[in-house]
Formats: structure tokens, C-alpha cells, sequence
């Protein structure tokens, strides 16, 4: 058996039989280029889906959010509602009963000279 | 050979027939698809745009109303706000079991199982909302029993916390969110917002695969109002009390400030509690009473004719004159509401004795082309232009049609109608050194951008010369000292007021006996005044005077918000 070695140019150095070469012009023929241009084609489509599945999926999450963002704000009114509740004169007016107050009979007034 | 050629003849013609059928086919395609995609273009991409995009409103929220109070004038408290509820849906063609449905989730709607249960028990796609206003707690029981053909929607409704308290001034909002009357119907537009568009793209099996919002909501501005919600509830307190008290058919207390026009409280009875709009029966009780409707004011007008007698230079405060009982007035005759004659008299004391005799006196100095300018000027007979829904002008009668008997009536508040912010609007231009401020409500709003609208006080007009102003008001003030309104008076306080107590017209019956109005209207402190007020009853049991009724309500008042106000005694 007999070693040889390939260059890039494809080369034999040593001795031994030339059975073939690494550089091979590649030719195109129009079934190649068919299959080629199919191929990229496919790609550029796949790639455009991917991009729109990624987009669609993105606004999903956006959507989602949103959703999210409009609970809690309806969370927020409802305690905003509460609040408005609790500290509405109405409600006041009940805690000032059982607290027993009576009405101030003089008043005095500090007067800046 | 002559078959052979035959055949190959009518192969010719058979193959030029079928060129011709190809050709027709081909050509009526071409005409159709160019009917459909150049002629037809806008409606087949309509139809297209309906199938494969779908559109959903996106609803804004309905802005807010704060008010403030004086302990804490740097935060502001919500009085309408919007509180968040659920609706329930159903759609009984897709219940299984309308029955479990029904003993389900009745008890938690708290409605009657055999009423739900006959509501939702048929094949109908569609039927009215079973229930609206469902607590969030209802609304996740409903949803833990997980009912085909059972829906939950989440919606708003305007909620206002302080119940009837200042309803007149609020009005209301509908099922259709369209705000009406008060502020919700005057500010409707500023306050609803504008919806905003979701569309969605549909796939071929009908599923939403992509959504996108074409504009997004804008919320409505929220409002700020000039209304003192210590002050307002104080008020409303004492006006129900007063109106039971007096077995008064309604009433209406109006506290502004002078110098700015800004109305700090407004409060009527008869009113409505704003949450539940539709439990009231007489739909004009929605209206307020202080801006809506118009009477005969009395004697509290006759500042307005003094002020103007004073103001052209044909009476002063110390004028003297003799007046009887009675005076002839063409073929009419006016008479003191004592039915005294009170003789000699200053211009003063013309006022501290509501002296009818001696007003008809002051109005003859001054000729009716005078009196009726200085009534327009003082902003009688027009719209204030107050930022609330439902304002009437009330009724002056055009000077054309006076005649000596208007003039004369007119002097002692009779013969004119206005309305309560009208006559409030007045005695604050008094007090104000002259001038009519524009009243508001609405001192500030604020977009969903954060962009603010601050209201600027307006001058409307100067009326009167500052120095008439000043010796009416020390007019209005011997009227609390030394006349008929001596119960208004708060002991350390200079206070300017005037009675009135008018009676009541019946259409073509004149004026009725048994029936009348009692007001009082004035302002304090005199030197500076920092509110003006007006107290009116309406049909009071028994017509009493406003002197021994409305006058020491305007003292109790004015003593508590003049302590309120943290104002120091100034004798």
C-alpha cells in the first residue's frame, strides 16, 4: 500500500498512481439550478414563517401582557373604590358616632401680629 | 383516400370548434375577473377583509370626579369613580343542564332559581344579561362552576361614593354610559374618552392567529370641581333637616366664594341618590333645583334695587323719606308685608324693615330704563353659563313691556323670576366690591396625557362702583344688626344679609296666600368676604317669615364655616 499526499491544489507529492483529484469543476446543469433555486426558495419561505411565527407569537405575549396589564388595573380600581369607600364622608360619619365626640364650645385663634 | 381525407377535414373543423368554445370560455373568464377585480374591486376586498380580519372596540374608561376638603387642600377625594364588575351571559342553546345551571348559580346572583331557570331554558343563541354589577368574588364563584354556555364579561359602572350627597351637581350616568345631567351631563364629551380598535386576523378554520391594535383607547379627563366635600355634606345635613323641620316642599342652599366665583357647595331637597338613578320616579328631580328652576325671590332682591339706586346716584344710604302703609301705584296698590306704615325712614332702614312701601319709592327715582340695566348687568334674565347641565335664564320681562306696576313690583323682588345661582351671583357681586364673577365648578381637568386645564376666574362684568358695594354692604350689615335678620347674627362676626320672603304666583289667580318662599341671602365677614350664601325653602308649613326660620339657619351655618374656615373674630 502506498501513501500519498493530497495538497490543496490537489497535487500528489511521492510516487504512486494518480487515481483522481480534489479539484473538480462543478457544473451546473439546469436540473441543479432548478433544484438549487428550489431550495433557497423553500428556505426564504421557511425563514419568512419562522420570522412570522416568532412575530405572531411575540404580539401573542404582547396580548398577553395587555391582558395582564388590564386585570391588574381593574384590581387597582377596585381598590380605588375601597379607598373611596372607607374614607367617604358617609363611612366617616359612622366612625365619628361610636367614638362618642362632643362639639368644641370656644374656640381660640392665634393671631400673627 | 377520400374517407382518409374527410377524416382529416372535419378533424379541422372539430379542432377550430373547440379553439372557439376554449376561446369564448377563456374570454369570459378574462371579462369576469375583470368585473370582479377592477370594477368590483372595493366590495370583493370588503368581503375579503370581513373573512379573514375581525375588529374589536377596545372601550376607554370613564374619567373621574374628585373633590377636596379644607383639612387637607393638597389631596383630592374621589366623588364618581368607576367600579369594576362583571356581567353574566348565557347562551341557552349551549346549556347542558339549564336546571343545575340554574339551582347553581341563582343563589349566588341571588335571583329566584325557577326565574333563571325559565330565562335560560330554551335554544335561544342570544338573551339579555341575566345579571350586570357582579362583585369579583361572584363572578369567581360562578366561574369555579364551570357551565357550558355560561359567560362572565367584565364591565364598569359608575359608582359614587358619597351617595345623594351633591347628586344635583353630579347627575348621573345610564346603562348607555352617557353621562346627564350635573356635571356628568355637561362635561360628557371631556369625560367618556374615545374607544379604541383590536383587529384580528382570522386563519382559514375561523381561529384569531395574529392580533394588533389600530388605536388605542383614550380615557376620559378626570375633573377636578371646586366643591368642599366637608362644607357640601354640612349643608345638605342642615338643608334635609331644615325642609322636615319646616314641612317645606323642597329647598336649596348655595355657598360660593365671592372674589373667584367658585361654587364651594350647592345642595338641594328633594334630591336622588345618583347610584340608583333608576329607582327614582319623578325624572325631574334629576334637574338642579338651583340652576333649573326659577322663583319670585322677594325681598333679598331689594339689595339689588337699592345697589342700583345707590350706584346711578339717585338715593344714598342716609336719603330720608316719609312712607306710609300703602302706595298707589296706577291703578294697582302696594303695602307693607306688616301691613304697618313705618314713616320716616333712612335708605338703611328702608332695607332693615324690608319696607315694600319704600322700595316702590327708590325704584320710581330711579325710572325703569335704569332699574332694568342695572337687573341685566347684575346677570338676571341670562344664562350664568355655570359648567352644569339644565340651566334655565329664568324671566325678566322685557323693557318694552314695563309698566309702572313691573317697575314697582320689581323693587321688592316680585314680578321676575330667577334662579337661586342667579340670586347668589349677585349678592356676591356686592360682596366682591362690585363685580360678577363668572360661577364655576370645574376648577381643573387632566387628560390621559397628564396635560392639565386649570379654570381661570373670570370677570364677567363690574356692576356696581366699588363704593356703592361698600355702602351696601354696610347696609346689608345694619340689616343683621338692627333688622328683620338679626338672627343670622354670629356674635364676633360682621355679617351682611337680607330676608326675603316672597309669596308664590298661581297661574291667573295672582299670588297665593297660604303658600310662599322663604330665603335669606347674604355673606361673611364683611370686610373680607370669604363666602356668600343663599338658603331657600320652598312652601314652608304654615308660610312663616324667613326671619324666624331661613335667617338663624344662615347664623348656625355661618358661625360653623367660619370656624371651619379657621376665620378669627373681628370685634
Amino acid at each position: 500500500m502506498k501513501m500519498i499526499n493530497l495538497t490543496s491544489s490537489g497535487i500528489a507529492n511521492g510516487e504512486g498512481d494518480k487515481n483522481s483529484t480534489i479539484k473538480k469543476k462543478l457544473r451546473l446543469g439546469p436540473i441543479s439550478l432548478n433544484f438549487v433555486t428550489i431550495i433557497i426558495i423553500a428556505l426564504i419561505t421557511l425563514f419568512y414563517l419562522a420570522q412570522t411565527q416568532i412575530g405572531t407569537s411575540k404580539k401573542s405575549q404582547i396580548r398577553d401582557l395587555d391582558q395582564r396589564r388590564e386585570e391588574l388595573e381593574r384590581e387597582i380600581e377596585s381598590l380605588e373604590v375601597e379607598i373611596a369607600e372607607i374614607r367617604s364622608i358617609q363611612n366617616l360619619k359612622k366612625d365619628v358616632g361610636s367614638l362618642n365626640m362632643v362639639p368644641t364650645e370656644t374656640i381660640n385663634y392665634l393671631i400673627e401680629e | 383516400m377520400s374517407n382518409h381525407v374527410s377524416s382529416a377535414a372535419s378533424w379541422q373543423v372539430r379542432l377550430k370548434v373547440l379553439l372557439a368554445i376554449f376561446v369564448l370560455v377563456f374570454g369570459v373568464i378574462i371579462f369576469r375577473l375583470f368585473q370582479k377585480q377592477i370594477l368590483q374591486f372595493d366590495f370583493y376586498q370588503a368581503l375579503a377583509s370581513q373573512q379573514y380580519t375581525t375588529t374589536q372596540e377596545l372601550p376607554s374608561s370613564r374619567g373621574k370626579i374628585y373633590v377636596k376638603d379644607g383639612y387637607n387642600t393638597s389631596h383630592y377625594y374621589p366623588i364618581a369613580l368607576n367600579k369594576p364588575s362583571y356581567q353574566l351571559l348565557a347562551v341557552p342553546k349551549n346549556i347542558k343542564d339549564p336546571k343545575e345551571v340554574a339551582e347553581k348559580i341563582a343563589p349566588i346572583i341571588k335571583k329566584d332559581v325557577d326565574e333563571m331557570y325559565d330565562e335560560i331554558n330554551n335554544q335561544k343563541p342570544y338573551i339579555p344579561p341575566i345579571a350586570k354589577k357582579l362583585t369579583k368574588l361572584q363572578a369567581e364563584e360562578i366561574e369555579n362552576c364551570d357551565f357550558e354556555g355560561i359567560l362572565l364579561i367584565p364591565e364598569e359602572w359608575r359608582y359614587y361614593p358619597e351617595g345623594k350627597m351633591a347628586s344635583h351637581i353630579l347627575g348621573y350616568v345610564n346603562l348607555d354610559k352617557e353621562g346627564l345631567y350635573g356635571i356628568e351631563g355637561y362635561w360628557n364629551e371631556f369625560l367618556a374618552g374615545e374607544p379604541g380598535v383590536l383587529f384580528g386576523e382570522r386563519g382559514s378554520w375561523g381561529n384569531i392567529i395574529d392580533v394588533g391594535i389600530a388605536s388605542s383607547p383614550k380615557n376620559g379627563e378626570d375633573l377636578y370641581l371646586t366643591i368642599d366635600r366637608i362644607i357640601q355634606n354640612k349643608i345638605y345635613e342642615k338643608l334635609v333637616e331644615a325642609v322636615k323641620k319646616y314641612r317645606a316642599k323642597k329647598g336649596t342652599i348655595i355657598i360660593a366664594e365671592p372674589d373667584t366665583g367658585k361654587i364651594v357647595a350647592m345642595a338641594s331637597y328633594p334630591d336622588f341618590d345618583p347610584n340608583y338613578y333608576n329607582k327614582t320616579e319623578n325624572v325631574e328631580r334629576f334637574n338642579n333645583p338651583a340652576i333649573a328652576e326659577v322663583y319670585e325671590p322677594g325681598s333679598v332682591f331689594k339689595i339689588v334695587a337699592m345697589a342700583a339706586a345707590i350706584d346711578a346716584g339717585k338715593v344714598k344710604p342716609e336719603t330720608e323719606n316719609i312712607f306710609g302703609k300703602c302706595i298707589d301705584v296706577g291703578i294697582e296698590t302696594v303695602c307693607t308685608s306688616t301691613g304697618r306704615a313705618y314713616g320716616k325712614e333712612t335708605m338703611t332702614q328702608v332695607l332693615e324693615n324690608s319696607d315694600n312701601v319704600g322700595m316702590v319709592w327708590v325704584a320710581e327715582q330711579m325710572g325703569g330704563k335704569v332699574f332694568y340695566n342695572y337687573i341685566k348687568d347684575f346677570g338676571f334674565g341670562t344664562f350664568t353659563e355655570v359648567d352644569i347641565n339644565t340651566e334655565v335664564k329664568g324671566e325678566l320681562l322685557p323693557l318694552s313691556e314695563w309698566r309702572e306696576i313691573n317697575r314697582a313690583t320689581m323693587s321688592f323682588g316680585q314680578g321676575i323670576a330667577v334662579t337661586s345661582l342667579q340670586m347668589i351671583g349677585a349678592i356676591s357681586a356686592i360682596a366682591n366690591g362690585g363685580e360678577l364673577m363668572q360661577p364655576y365648578v370645574v376648577e381643573k381637568r387632566i387628560d390621559w396625557e397628564g396635560n392639565e386645564e386649570i379654570t381661570k376666574d373670570k370677570i364677567v362684568r363690574r356692576v356696581i362702583s366699588i363704593e356703592t358695594a361698600e355702602q351696601v354692604k354696610e347696609m346689608m350689615v345694619s340689616v343683621v344688626e338692627n333688622g328683620f335678620g338679626k338672627k343670622a347674627k354670629v356674635s364676633g362676626y360682621r355679617i351682611a344679609g337680607k330676608t326675603g320672603t316672597a309669596e308664590v304666583p298661581v297661574a291667573g289667580r295672582g299670588y297665593s296666600e297660604d303658600i310662599n318662599i322663604i330665603s335669606f341671602g347674604g355673606f361673611a365677614p364683611v370686610d373680607d368676604p370669604a363666602f356668600a350664601m343663599l338658603i331657600k325653602l320652598d312652601s314652608p308649613e304654615g308660610a312663616p317669615w324667613s326671619s324666624d326660620t331661613v335667617a338663624p339657619l344662615f347664623g348656625e351655618i355661618s358661625e360653623w364655616l367660619l370656624h371651619y374656615l379657621q376665620i378669627p373674630p373681628s370685634e
